[in-house]
């Protein structure tokens, strides 16, 4: 490369898929430090010999804007390691989660199914024992029995359908514990991904 | 020597010396070339990348010969960014200098 000329030319096909504004900024860069060169007595050949081969240059512009590219994707994918360390920050915190997580996970689930099974069988006892005070005793019975019968079913029931609203408001409790939870979690991740590499700032 | 490892020092001293005063391209490209040994044209990249990260404000300013010169001025911005970076840099330096004496 001996002339400005073949050197703007041949930098510029290395950089031609560069949207046209940044490519023609970048052009006029390197034709401002020929110039200044020309100005401190340099000799065109001498310039091109240190900017270095424009193939070299021209791949670097390429490499710092694709990693600019990266960088301001969509945030889900900011940086290139971005995925491949969250994947990592579960696996790493896989063994706490089984315990943090799906123990707190099993309680509540025990505790919940156990506490509905009150109610139900309250609810199951007062009408399979109605049906047998009715089934027991035949056919004719005399209005104050009817009457305590019918009042004590319909207690019980009562008690039933008070210890289902009561384990309706415990699952919603239990389902909003594991919601935060699993927020805490993922926060947790995210806050570990932020310090940048030494050096080079945090780009690729 | 690795060429990310290169890049990540050539921004801290292209950050470096646009603190101690305002630079246009060719003048900080020589001031470097001086010390270091790169291809000249990759700092232009480097230059351009810092301000489209807001760390370089640009504007023109007349030459006494030529045309108007493009000069790189630090934001607050890029005041922090070098602070921190010039720190990683030490620590980083402190602790291969004390593996490299280990090795002595």
């Amino acid at each position: 490369m001996k002339t400005k000329n073949e050197y703007m030319q041949e930098l510029a096909r290395h950089i031609r898929s560069l949207p046209e504004s940044d490519r023609r900024e970048l052009l006029s860069d390197y034709e401002s430090h020929f110039e200044a060169g020309l100005e401190n007595g340099k000799t065109e050949a001498q310039i091109c010999q240190s900017l270095g081969s424009p193939k070299t240059v021209g791949q670097e512009i390429m490499m710092t804007t694709w990693a600019k590219q990266i960088e301001t994707a969509p945030s889900g994918l900011r940086s290139p390691g971005t995925l491949a360390h969250i994947m990592m920050m579960i696996m790493i915190l896989a063994p706490l989660n089984f315990f943090m997580l799906l123990c707190p996970f099993l309680i509540l689930f025990v505790l919940v199914v156990s506490g509905w099974t009150i109610p139900l069988t309250i609810g199951g006892a007062a009408i399979a024992a109605f049906g047998f005070f009715v089934q027991r005793t035949g056919a004719p019975i005399d209005l104050l029995n009817g009457l305590s019968l019918l009042c004590m079913f319909l207690g019980t029931l009562g008690i039933a359908a008070l210890s289902a609203l009561l384990m309706w408001l415990v699952t919603l409790g239990a389902f909003r514990i594991l919601i935060s939870f699993f927020k805490w979690n993922i926060d947790f991740i995210n806050s570990r991904r932020a310090p940048a590499p030494a050096l080079n700032g945090g780009r690729a | 020597m690795n060429s990310q490892f290169k890049k990540g020092i050539m921004e801290l001293c292209v950050l470096t010396l646009v603190k101690s005063r305002d630079y246009y391209g060719y003048e900080l490209v020589e001031e470097i070339s001086k010390k270091v040994d790169i291809a000249e044209g990759t700092v232009y990249p480097i230059l351009r990348r810092l301000t489209q990260d807001g760390y370089f404000e640009t504007y023109l300013q007349e030459s006494s010969s030529g045309p108007p010169r493009k000069y790189y001025r630090i934001s607050k911005l890029g005041k922090s960014a070098q602070s921190q970076q010039l720190e990683e840099w030490k620590d980083f330096n402190k602790n291969i200098n004390s593996l490299l004496k280990a090795g002595d």
